[in-house]
């Protein structure tokens, strides 16, 4: 009984958490993408001047909002996978299907909180910024896309990297259906080790350095695209 | 990044410090004079280690282990609910003085705790769905098979199919429902556990128990490793229990042919014999 980092990465455990490790950043970026083109086209939809769209998203938003990711997990995993037509049976129940129900679940409940975000970003700017567009002649979608948006999202930029992070870790949540993700992959070494501390150690140091490199790039971009000052 | 360098040290620095002890304190001695031993048994382990709902206290085989163990050594027991992934860091931090909480022994576990000699064994296994040519273990090469995150069985599995992909889960419905849904080809857990699933959905899931078991589980008294007196006291107590009967009388209340597992029993306390 001593402490011993080089236990829990020693002969397969070190490739195991590799793969672990790979399996959590391709969860988080496919349900980055699907988060942040969603949750963009929902920040549109809702700056629409129609009820029932709005409607929609605000319902869409608030059972994002209010339901437990892992219930949401879990819901699409053993549940809507399971009601999907026979012809898609090897896609929601084959090998994998635990991946993809994860990756929507995580994907479609950030894309509620990025909408939210992006809608922010609208909201400080100017009524006038809109109006003005459309006395230009453009349409509804030409405003949101080349006016509206390009400022919302660079002022909405640190709560999206904000959410980026916490989706990042949320990502962990998928291991309650078996995606064999970092946080699994560690629970597994110590489970064979029984090296708790150090198991749980090794997962915490990548954890912050993936985090803390996340904020950095967020950093750079949000430095990059800075709306200047005249 | 060098603040960061230095709190990082300290951080580890601090860790290092709780897990690294002294084997100056004799654990017998201490228990005996404290007069109390303090036994991590886990709650929700029905028949091991759960909490009865009339009289709200823990009680299962474990329990009654550590019951006999704590007599055995003239102390009193005093027990201590543990979740299955703070039991070890329980026990090294000196929370408690010895696990009994389903601890299956391994090579890589036996380097970090002491385990006593085997007062259960537990024997692991897969079932497959029935009507999908699912004969023997060995036709599930290259399969999908879903465990309970937590056990050896994964470990088993491993070994007895390198070819398998295990996949796990939190807890015992999970991993079920996933076999039931047929997202995995089988379902690999300790017999225990088995039998009760089986009871319960063979209606609704037609399913075979293949053989051979995938692997046998020793389970021993979980203790820190550097306390030989104390192991060896509680070793004695253990084969004083084996002569007595005392076992047997123990593994028939919870496992025996009045309960739904109507198991025999197969093995005598023993010695783990290095693996």
């Amino acid at each position: 009984m001593s402490f011993d980092l080089s236990a829990v990465v020693a002969g397969a455990y070190s490739s195991r958490l590799l793969d672990g490790l790979q399996i959590t950043l391709w969860l988080t970026g496919v349900s980055w993408l699907l988060a942040y083109a969603l949750g963009t086209v929902l920040a549109v939809a809702y700056m629409a001047n129609n009820r029932i769209v709005r409607g929609m998203v605000f319902v869409y938003v608030e059972f994002h909002r209010n339901v437990p990711l892992l219930v949401l997990i879990l819901l699409w995993y053993f549940g809507v996978f399971t009601l999907a037509p026979g012809w898609l049976a090897s896609w929601t129940n084959g090998p994998g299907s635990e991946f993809r129900a994860s990756a929507f679940a995580i994907g479609l409940c950030m894309a509620a909180y990025v909408a939210e975000d992006i809608r922010s970003g609208v909201r400080s700017l100017p009524v006038g910024q809109n109006e003005a567009a459309r006395a230009l002649g453009l349409s509804y979608l030409q405003s949101a896309t080349w006016v509206i948006l390009p400022q919302a999202v660079r002022i909405a930029i640190p709560l999206l990297v904000n959410r980026a992070i916490i989706f990042f870790k949320g990502s962990a949540l998928a291991m309650t259906v078996g995606v064999a993700e970092l946080t699994y992959v560690t629970r597994e070494i110590e489970n064979a080790t029984f090296r708790t501390f150090e198991a749980y150690l090794i997962a915490t140091g990548i954890y912050v350095a993936i985090s803390l490199l996340i904020m950095a790039v967020g950093a750079m971009i949000e430095h990059r695209f800075a709306i200047g000052s005249r | 990044m060098n603040r960061a360098l230095k709190w990082g040290l300290v951080v580890g620095a601090m860790m290092g410090y709780g897990m690294v002890s002294v084997a100056h304190a004799d654990q017998l001695g201490d228990v005996k004079a404290k007069g109390v031993l303090t036994c991590g048994v886990l709650a929700n382990l029905e028949p091991f280690g759960f909490q009865d709902p009339n009289t709200r206290e823990y009680t299962g085989y474990d329990v009654d282990f550590c019951n006999a163990v704590a007599k055995g050594l003239g102390v009193k027991p005093e027990l201590k609910a543990v979740s299955l992934e703070a039991r070890i860091p329980e026990l090294l931090q000196k929370r408690i003085d010895i696990l009994a909480a389903a601890l299956g022994y391994t090579p890589d576990r036996a380097k970090q705790i002491a385990f006593s000699d085997a007062y259960f064994v537990s024997r692991s296994m897969v079932v497959a769905h029935e009507g999908k040519g699912f004969t023997k273990t060995q036709d599930l090469a290259g399969k999908r098979i879903s465990v309970v995150r937590g056990g050896t069985i994964a470990i088993f599995i491993a070994k007895a199919l390198p070819t398998a992909t295990t996949v796990a889960f939190d807890d015992y419905p999970a991993a079920f429902l996933a076999f039931g849904q047929e997202k995995v080809d089988g379902f690999g857990t300790p017999e225990i556990a088995l039998l009760r699933f089986k009871a319960k959905m063979e209606k609704q899931i037609p399913m075979v128990l293949l053989s051979p078991p995938v692997g046998e589980e020793l389970w021993g008294l979980g203790m820190r490793s550097d306390e030989g007196g104390f192991k060896r006291a509680v070793n004695g107590v253990l084969q004083d229990m084996e002569r007595s009967g005392e076992a047997q009388k123990i593994f028939d209340k919870w496992l025996g042919g009045a309960t739904i597992f109507k198991m025999r029993r197969e093995f005598k306390i023993a010695p783990i014999p290095p693996q």
